[in-house]
């Protein structure tokens, strides 16, 4: 996808953002994003992480250049994001690796000026950041990493236990008028409970709909534990699905805010605006 | 042990961090060569000792325990350290063989199941404490039924506020305690004199140790996180060679007076570490690699803490047992952090427990409270004491943090 700057962050953004070609490879434990900012444009690129990380960063950033109509000499900066961002390698391309926590801190700060928490969902963990609105800079954060519920392997799983593919979880969960209540949040236990769901004849909305509220209520513990205000940016790769917004919405009572940019990509652009700043950074030492 | 070091992303066990952090890392510097060889080797020399006819006593590697076992000839080997380099069969033999919970605490899993596997070619004598922790009471008392002499020394705590007469009560319990584990340990061999000499040499290796600290204040990153909490460990069992750590000791002392000023001093964020010493140490290989300096520790092993050589040295163990700055709520705990940050102008602190320990989760905890009303970032840790590369979320938060660390740094230094 092509986005002209201006459209999708603020002008003073869109202006400090142009001075470079600068790349961010997000690559998640799921889904590996990729952003290039290049002469006031923004080009975005999604695919599967696949097995090596490595190749799908050089996959990802051919597709960006080619978009961009430039050369991959031509990028001036990469940094590298996600789970995946120590095993990448890009030669001659000044290179650095930031943490994930750092980049959807930075992203969500540019799509969305003055945001305070945001709150991401992968698919291997789940983290509640708070951010000072100000710079985008991190002030407190925590994950869930400890079992798979609250992430998107868990909501991975509970499509396969009700036939439907994982993009059609969320809208399922939308049409439910009676969310069932789900009171295991471990995959392996939720499993049972989902199967003895079925069997009671509870149907696929609503058990979709209990999946998303009981992952909500997951992620709403952790951002007790941060603080939060009603400004809050959802990002990583759930953030797409619209059941998982309305449950979060539902859970913690107040709206999530829509940016222009996917937010799947907040991670992504983050490494692209960090590289943005790295190079200016070399400019300065030359 | 094959001794190879691989690179940092192939770092698998313990020992290959170890390994990697002595012949990679500290390329630079010989003196924190010797303290990752006194660690590598610390186990198997104790192991060794015992097979030639010396006599060696697993004890808690503290500086009372270690300091009088060395005043009767003992080598004191460190019970906690069994299990850090340890066999990747250890935990699981403990929650198989031995059915102990998976819940329980990591460490006290991995000495039990390695004790068990080691049984009849290591030391079969064990002193134990009571002011460590039940779940260690319970594994020693299971591990008696296979080979091993075990010797439980009860002790209590000095509350603050206690009646004179009551404390009096409680250090005669302690001084009668002591004399048991020494008739049990090593019946007619006490001199008091030799206890001395050990208490006064404890008390020189602290100061060392808090000069290389203050030293450190102008290199941060000459010496790494991991190397450092590995000789601070070493502060009081000296790795059962008490000269070599001291001349160890004094070879680190004089590389980083030689050092220029400025050199070594290319830190982003300068931390504490604050609890259990940690056992996944890619955690400091990514604290070091994100530009973080570890000059505060918080650690059972405190270097400020020495012997009052003046009196009975039977009594100055006593005195140093309940005096031990480690006891106390957490947020007396915290108010000492705190002070020892300032003095090392570190920003944020790392809050580590082992996955399991009732205790210490709960501590971090209100430890992380008491810190975040005082606006200083902290990061709750709870690791594992399983033998294998920690979770790339593990090392992702220790990397956020150290990056929130330096923005903050940076923007405050432009302000």
């Amino acid at each position: 996808m092509k986005y002209k700057l201006t459209d999708i962050i603020d002008d003073d953004f869109a202006a400090e953002l142009s001075v470079a070609s600068a790349a961010g490879i997000d690559i998640g434990s799921r889904g590996a994003k990729g952003v290039l900012i290049n002469n006031g444009y923004l080009y975005t690129v999604l695919t599967a992480s696949g097995v090596s990380s490595d190749e799908t960063a050089h996959e990802l950033l051919e597709t960006l250049v080619n978009e961009a109509g430039i050369s991959v000499k031509e990028v001036d900066f990469i940094v590298g994001t996600g789970y995946g961002r120590v095993a990448l390698n890009f030669g001659t391309i000044p290179f650095k690796g930031v943490t994930e926590i750092t980049c959807h801190a930075l992203g969500a700060h540019y799509m969305n000026r003055g945001t305070r928490t945001i709150i991401d969902i992968g698919g291997q963990d789940s983290k509640a950041i708070q951010v000072d609105p100000e710079n985008g800079n991190v002030t407190e954060f925590i994950m869930n990493d400890k079992c798979a519920a609250g992430t998107g392997r868990f909501l991975e799983k509970v499509a396969q236990l009700l036939n439907l593919d994982l993009d059609e979880l969320g809208k399922c969960a939308l049409r439910s008028e009676n969310p069932a209540e789900i009171s295991s949040q471990c995959v392996v236990f939720a499993e049972s409970e989902v199967i003895s769901l079925k069997a009671k004849g509870v149907s696929k909305e609503d058990i979709a709909a209990g999946i998303h509220l009981a992952t909500a209520r997951r992620v709403k513990g952790l951002l007790r534990r941060v603080g939060f205000d009603n400004d809050i940016v959802f990002t990583g790769g759930v953030s797409h699905n619209q059941g998982m917004v309305k449950a979060l919405e539902t859970e913690i009572g107040s709206s999530i805010t829509k940016t222009k940019l996917d937010s799947t990509f907040a991670g992504a652009f983050g490494a692209a605006i960090s590289a943005v700043h790295e190079n200016k950074n070399i400019q300065y030492v030359i | 042990m094959a001794e190879q070091s691989k690179s940092s992303t192939e770092n698998k066990t313990q020992l290959d961090h170890v390994i990697y952090s002595r012949d990679v890392v500290h390329k630079h510097s010989k003196a924190t060569q010797n303290i990752l060889n006194l660690c590598i080797d610390y186990i198997d020399y104790c192991k060794r000792a015992f097979q030639e006819g010396k006599e060696v006593i697993w004890t808690s590697g503290m500086g009372t325990d270690s300091s009088l076992f060395y005043s009767l000839g003992i080598i004191p080997a460190s019970f906690t350290e069994i299990g850090r380099l340890c066999s990747a069969d250890a935990v699981v033999l403990a929650e198989d063989f031995f059915q102990v919970p998976n819940e329980t605490c990591a460490m006290v899993k991995s000495d039990l199941g390695e004790f068990y596997l080691q049984r009849g070619t290591i030391a079969n004598r064990l002193f134990y404490s009571s002011k460590a922790c039940e779940p260690y009471n319970v594994a020693f008392q299971l591990i008696e039924d296979y080979g091993y002499d075990v010797h439980v020394m009860d002790v209590g705590f000095g509350p603050k506020k206690a009646s004179q007469e009551r404390i009096d009560n409680i250090k005669k319990h302690y001084r009668d305690e002591y004399i048991k584990a020494i008739e049990w340990a090593a019946p007619g061999r006490y001199d008091p004199e030799k206890l001395r000499t050990e208490l006064v040499f404890y008390n020189k290796i602290q100061r060392k140790i808090r000069t290389i600290f203050n030293l450190r204040a102008y290199h941060p990153t000459y010496i790494g996180s991991l190397p450092m909490m590995l000789l601070l460990m070493g502060n009081a069992h000296y790795f059962g060679k008490p000269l070599e750590y001291e001349a160890t000791l004094d070879r680190l002392i004089e590389e980083l007076s030689d050092l220029k000023p400025g050199e070594y001093h290319d830190e982003k964020a300068i931390l504490c570490w604050s609890g259990a010493r940690g056992q996944e140490f890619n955690i400091f290989e990514a604290i070091d690699e994100a530009g973080g300096a570890v000059l505060s520790w918080n650690i059972p092993n405190n270097t400020v803490h020495e012997f009052n050589t003046e009196i009975d040295p039977i009594d100055a163990l006593v005195e140093f047992e309940l005096g031990d700055l480690i006891s106390g709520t957490s947020e007396n705990a915290s108010r000492y952090i705190i002070k020892d940050m300032e003095k090392y102008n570190a920003t944020g602190v790392i809050f580590y427990a082992y996955l399991g320990c009732s205790f210490a989760t709960i501590d971090i905890e209100l430890k992380r409270k008491y810190f975040k009303e005082h606006n200083i970032p902290g990061l709750s840790l709870i690791g594992s004491f399983d033998v294998g590369a920690v979770t790339g979320q593990v090392t992702t938060r220790v990397r956020a943090f150290v990056e929130m660390l330096a923005k903050q740094h940076k923007e405050s230094k432009t302000a």
